[in-house]
């Protein structure tokens, strides 16, 4: 099943894909934009400080969206021995720790001007903190080992210990008492946004998405040749 | 109609501060990975330019490498 | 299907998953009381003694109990059991308004009365515009 997704076989597309998704990536963001800065209304309570939400909460999303899928992608490269695994989560893992940043920073800019304070040590906010700390570790071991297999057993430990602080994240404002609020979107009863401001957020979330998807692609394929370049050395 | 739109009822350093940070990050990611790329992709030409006319055709029958040079031909 | 190995290697890493599952469950058992953000007033009235040090006290400000006198701002915090003065002075966050949800940061006088040194508004999940605001204030 995994020879389907063999470097040989899917180069052709990744090295041709880039282009056309940082295409779609412009016209999808340019689209999410003016939604969300122009024609979306501003919030009763709020007021327009609600805009910042359309880039903190997709960005939050898709962070932990990506941890999940490091996490996942290193298990099944540890168990089934397949280095390809190794290589997608790490070409994966750079747009996850970016998109973190900008949640973290983002939300210190929302609660500035509606909560009366950038930091609070709530479980919400701290728990994030610690997601993107697992990030820049699993990022900095790619770094500071040459041996792969090294690199391969740590990266994936990182991962696992990591991936217990998700569901935390999710159900932090859930379980206890914090600053943040719980979450407006669920799957499963109905979400407490109106929907003129849901449309920006899922444009802006696809927007983001794609943009992960790019980074993803362009790291993907420079792994990709710098193996070929260790090749030609060995010829 | 322009400047309420500038002014935001007030809220306007805060979202435009925060829209602009996530742009500007993204835009660093992109061309710190650009760069990344195109790093490689340049030694492997530099390399390949090195090989013997023998050594060029057993890398050639690497469906990847043969990839990798055509990319560049047609960027 | 799979060899031996696949099987071992997978079975290794639910066990480490199970282990830190239970581990971090029970540390944040444990540590409960750290990770609350603030308190309600219900907890402050079941405290058995009054802490000096700093505290956090949330819920919903009481409808009609804000009085702003001079510099200083009175109000009360209620979860709808039981309710806790607040004195503060100085400005309050724009979201701070009746019926809206509220954490003072502060030191308990006793056990109805808190004197606040930050006001931290809490903001709730729901998202509109002020015109479906509106048309739901009018049902």
């Amino acid at each position: 099943m995994f020879k389907l997704f063999e470097p040989n076989k899917i180069f052709k597309i990744t090295s041709k894909a880039p282009k056309y998704v940082l295409f779609l990536f412009i016209v999808v963001l340019s689209v999410g934009l003016v939604e969300a800065l122009v024609i979306s209304p501003e919030d009763y309570k709020q007021s327009d400080a609600v805009r910042i939400m359309y880039v903190h909460v997709p960005a939050a999303w898709i962070s932990l969206g990506i941890f999940s899928s490091l996490t996942l992608l290193s298990i099944c490269g540890f168990v089934f021995r397949n280095k390809n695994f190794f290589l997608i989560s790490k070409s994966l893992a750079p747009s996850g720790f970016v998109f973190n940043i900008i949640a973290l920073v983002t939300g210190s800019i929302w609660g500035k001007p509606t909560w009366g304070t950038w930091w609070a040590w709530d479980a919400r906010i701290t728990s994030m903190l610690i997601l993107a700390l697992f990030y820049a570790m699993y990022l900095i071991v790619w770094r500071i080992y040459d041996k792969e297999e090294k690199v391969y057993k740590i990266s994936t430990f990182i991962t696992i210990l990591g991936i217990i602080n998700v569901p935390i994240i999710k159900y932090s404002v859930d379980w206890w008492n914090t600053l943040h609020q719980p979450a407006s979107i669920n799957i499963l009863s109905k979400s407490s946004i109106h929907s003129s401001m849901l449309y920006p957020l899922l444009i802006m979330t696809a927007a983001f998405a794609l943009f992960s998807l790019l980074i993803f692609l362009m790291k993907y394929n420079t792994e990709l040749i710098k193996i070929k370049n260790k090749g030609l050395d060995r010829l | 109609m322009i400047n309420e739109l500038l002014f935001m009822n007030g809220y306007a350093v805060y979202v435009l501060s925060a829209f602009s940070f996530t742009l500007l990050s993204f835009l660093g990611l992109y061309l710190v990975t650009k760069m990344q790329f195109v790093k490689e992709q340049n030694k492997f030409v530099a390399k390949f330019g090195l090989l013997t006319a023998e050594q060029a055709n057993s890398a050639k029958s690497q469906r990847i490498n043969k990839e990798i040079l055509a990319n560049v031909t047609n960027n | 299907m799979y060899g031996r190995k696949v099987k071992l290697r997978l079975v290794f890493v639910v066990i480490i998953l199970i282990t830190l599952i239970l581990t971090t469950f029970l540390i944040l058992k444990s540590l409960e009381e750290n990770v609350v953000y603030f308190q309600s007033p219900s907890e402050i009235k079941s405290l058995s003694e009054i802490d000096k040090s700093k505290i956090r006290v949330g819920g919903m400000v009481k409808k009609n109990s804000i009085s702003i006198s001079s510099n200083e701002v009175n109000f009360i915090i209620t979860d709808f059991k039981n309710e806790i003065n607040v004195t503060y002075s100085g400005a309050v966050p724009n979201l701070f308004a009746e019926g809206k949800g509220v954490v003072a940061e502060g030191f308990l006088k006793d056990r109805n009365f808190f004197s606040a040194t930050k006001i931290l508004a809490k903001h709730d999940e729901n998202y509109m515009p002020p015109e479906v605001k509106e048309a739901l204030g009018e049902k």
